[in-house]
């Protein structure tokens, strides 16, 4: 398998490509999907993807990151994986989730929307890229 | 009554004490405040990891002392000079990842998560204390 994709302080096209990648392998799952998005955590210099799904609160975290790590891995070898230390998986439910959520809504498809040094609702997002957010 | 203080209890013993705290809340159905536990075990341990790189004697680090109060998991972990270490054991073991990458969303505030359920407080439990591929057992080399 290949290298695990290179993370870190500049959101790469490479990066866009394989969280796409992700998320498209995911909805031919039983994993819903409720909102994914690439999100700078400034303090720590990187990115992560983050998924969102009810199947953390259901499931558990360890049963959802598996099923990521499983997805990840019979992706096609020209894919570039992205390791699971680089993914967050939370419930739908959770606060970072709503906040985009009141940002914007995209349905069920998969966008790509940049929101860069954006405030909602009080709290500033650096900088992020969505996918989805229902 | 008894009281202790807890900075006079060694950071291993006071990691040991956190998991069995966290398992206790576990027990008792506290799953935020198992939640809060378990990562607190894991932050005694780096420290025990930074602390026993300090010699008896030594003039403390100003800078690593006070960059050692954080509560960011991997932060600590670099301050340790244990990340390219743990970031290698990672590739090589696929469990040890899988439980890093649950371990690593640990919070300090995990403990006001009121909604926190038994799922999410028992994968963290075993993320950190699970004998072979736990986070804890890794740190256990190290400290």
């Amino acid at each position: 398998m290949a290298e695990d994709l290179l993370v870190g302080e500049q959101l790469t096209q490479d990066m866009i490509t394989a969280g796409e990648q992700v998320l498209e392998a995911l909805d031919k799952t039983r994993v819903q999907v409720k909102a994914a998005f690439w999100l700078l955590l400034a303090d720590q210099h990187t990115w992560r993807l983050v998924m969102a799904s009810p199947a953390v609160r259901t499931l558990g975290p360890r049963e959802v990151y598996r099923k990521v790590a499983a997805v990840i891995k019979r992706l096609p070898p020209s894919a570039q994986p992205i390791g699971i230390k680089d993914i967050t998986v939370l419930e739908d439910t959770h606060e970072l989730v709503l906040l985009m959520r009141s940002f914007t809504r995209t349905g069920p498809t998969i966008s790509k929307i940049r929101m860069s040094r954006n405030v909602v609702n009080g709290q500033l997002i650096e900088d992020a890229l969505l996918y989805r957010v229902t | 009554m008894h009281t202790f203080d807890e900075n006079l209890l060694d950071p291993q013993q006071l990691s040991r004490l956190r998991v069995r705290g966290a398992k206790a809340l576990l027990n008792a159905g506290n799953f935020a405040g198992a939640c809060y536990m378990a990562g607190y075990s894991v932050e005694g341990a780096i420290r025990a990891a930074i602390a026993k790189q300090t010699r008896r004697h030594d003039f403390p680090n100003k800078q690593l002392a006070q960059d050692s109060w954080t509560h960011d998991l991997k932060k600590l972990l670099q301050i340790a000079s244990l990340w390219p270490k743990f970031d290698l054991a990672m590739k090589e073991n696929s469990n040890l990842e899988l439980n890093w990458a649950i371990a690593k969303e640990w919070k300090e505030s995990s403990r006001f998560v009121l909604s926190t359920s038994q799922n999410q407080a028992a994968d963290l439990y075993s993320a950190c204390t699970a004998r072979t591929h736990g986070i804890l057992s890794w740190l256990k080399t190290y400290w």
